[in-house]
């Protein structure tokens, strides 16, 4: 049987890890505001057969206002919403309404989170304040969602699956980031891989709210 | 609480000339941190939303010989915070210490999933939203002093929780404000911080009440044997990041639990 796969999110790293995961994935683009606790009901696949039933779904929705450095200070409350609390609120019932899909799978739910939130940054710190809300997030639904037999993981990268590498060059100075032990980041590839591994029960049924830092040995604290 | 020795130290309480704003300072631990920075030597705005809690926990604090204002704060309105932060430094001359304790009703227990949808964007607006006003409200003037922000997250803030996930989420969120805020401020010499406690609330007695064997539980995985208490286990806390024993500290979450939580 096909893997069903949901991505959400639009741009990176959403979109490089939708080309690389194996199985059927459909990739949802939304607006923070448009997700709701219907939301992955409402979703179709390309052929318009309704969505029933999730073995894995990615969650990586960050709006440009969460990529785009400011300081905090200097921030509206409307760009704290857009670039925070929207996106919050929104994995929230994305995981909502994800819950019956993925327990009728006995599925795996994977948040990708910027390094940020776990290293600090200046200058992002809505981004880093959604980035650890969303890694605490899968901790608590793996907590939760152990007796559905549902498995919860998040997976840490590095800025710059999320920045345009002029921002991410910033936030690698403002993080104090060490260069990558392996001389090398990560591919989407690879990420991609570590993910279906987390989705594949055979090998990983007995790994559940994990959080793994995919970023080439880059920070190796906690 | 007294200065014992440190090097620096004021004649009086290690607070002592200093102006500090609590939110949620009408009850439990925002009462308990409002007490111990009183007790030494801050003058303490208790900023709270209802003057039934407020005014006696100000009462309180005066009538043991400190001072202590209330003013009504909604945390969830900007303008109350801005507020609450002018009237603060015109009262007191300034703002040293900005504590944001305020937490919104979380609910009943249980999954994501049964979580009423009607009290997610509340406890986004009481944690993350006001934390971010409130360092905004108060960045001006603790860049003078320079001064100290310190947030109020919890041991679910770092472990989840299967039973108040969206809590355990907003938690986290002010974890990774603080880390970054202490990157930002670094350089004005503004240090950021947050305290992680398990304390016997009026909250807590509640949950208790409605479950009696939730302090049980809780007591059995606590080290030290038993839950913190607001005023003497967790303001102390306050008190010391505030202090000027901690300036080489910023971007920490201090977690105040007994010893439940040891994964750091």
């Amino acid at each position: 049987m096909s893997r069903d796969v949901l991505v959400v999110g639009g741009g990176d790293p959403a979109a490089a890890l939708a080309a690389e995961l194996s199985g059927d994935v459909l990739v949802a683009t939304p607006e923070p505001a448009d997700v709701d606790d219907g939301f992955v009901d409402g979703l179709a696949r390309a052929d318009g057969t309704p969505v029933d039933g999730l073995d894995l779904v990615v969650q990586a929705l960050y709006p440009e206002q969460s990529r785009t450095p400011a300081r905090m200070n200097e921030m509206t409350a409307g760009d704290w919403a857009a670039a925070c609390d929207d996106p919050l609120e929104a994995a929230i019932r994305l995981a909502r309404g994800a819950h019956r899909h993925l327990a009728a799978r006995r599925g795996t739910m994977v948040v990708c989170v910027p390094l940020v939130g776990a290293a600090g940054a200046a200058n992002l710190v809505a981004m880093s304040a959604l980035a650890e809300g969303l890694r605490v997030l899968a901790r608590s639904l793996a907590r939760s969602w152990g007796p559905d037999r549902i498995r919860a993981h998040a997976v840490t990268l590095h800025p710059s699956m999320f920045l345009s590498p002029e921002h991410a060059a910033t936030a690698v100075d403002a993080t104090a980031l060490h260069d990558p032990a392996l001389g090398r980041l990560p591919s989407a590839a690879e990420v991609a891989g570590v993910i279906d591994a987390l989705a594949d029960g055979r090998t990983t049924g007995g790994l559940t709210g994990a959080s793994l830092v995919m970023d080439g040995g880059t920070w190796m604290a906690g | 609480m007294t200065g014992g020795g440190l090097a620096g130290t004021p004649a009086g309480g290690v607070l002592e000339g200093q102006a500090a704003i609590v939110t949620g300072a009408g009850q439990g631990v925002g009462a308990g941190i409002a007490t111990a920075l009183a007790a030494a030597g801050a003058a303490v705005v208790i900023a709270a939303r209802r003057a039934a809690n407020g005014e006696p926990a100000a009462e309180s604090i005066r009538a043991a010989g400190h001072q202590a204002v209330f003013i009504r704060c909604d945390v969830t309105e900007a303008a109350d915070i801005e507020a609450t932060v002018d009237e603060a430094v015109e009262r007191f001359g300034g703002l040293d210490i900005m504590v944001h304790n305020a937490v919104a009703h979380a609910g009943r227990p249980g999954g994501v999933q049964l979580t009423r949808s009607d009290m997610i964007r509340p406890q986004i607006a009481t944690a993350t939203t006001a934390s971010f006003l409130c360092a905004r409200a108060s960045l001006a003037h603790l860049r003078r002093r320079p001064g100290t922000l310190i947030l109020l997250t919890s041991p679910a803030g770092v472990e989840g929780s299967a039973n108040l996930p969206v809590y355990a989420t907003v938690k986290a969120t002010q974890r990774g404000m603080v880390k970054s805020l202490a990157r930002e401020w670094g350089p004005d010499g503004v240090r950021v911080n947050a305290i992680a406690p398990v304390a016997l609330t009026p909250a807590m007695e509640a949950a208790v009440a409605a479950n009696p064997d939730l302090e049980t539980r809780l007591v059995a995985r606590t080290p030290l044997g038993r839950l913190g208490d607001a005023a003497a286990d967790i303001g102390p806390v306050a008190v010391f990041l505030a202090s000027s024993g901690a300036r080489y500290i910023t971007g920490q979450t201090i977690v105040a639990d007994g010893g439940g939580f040891l994964g750091l």
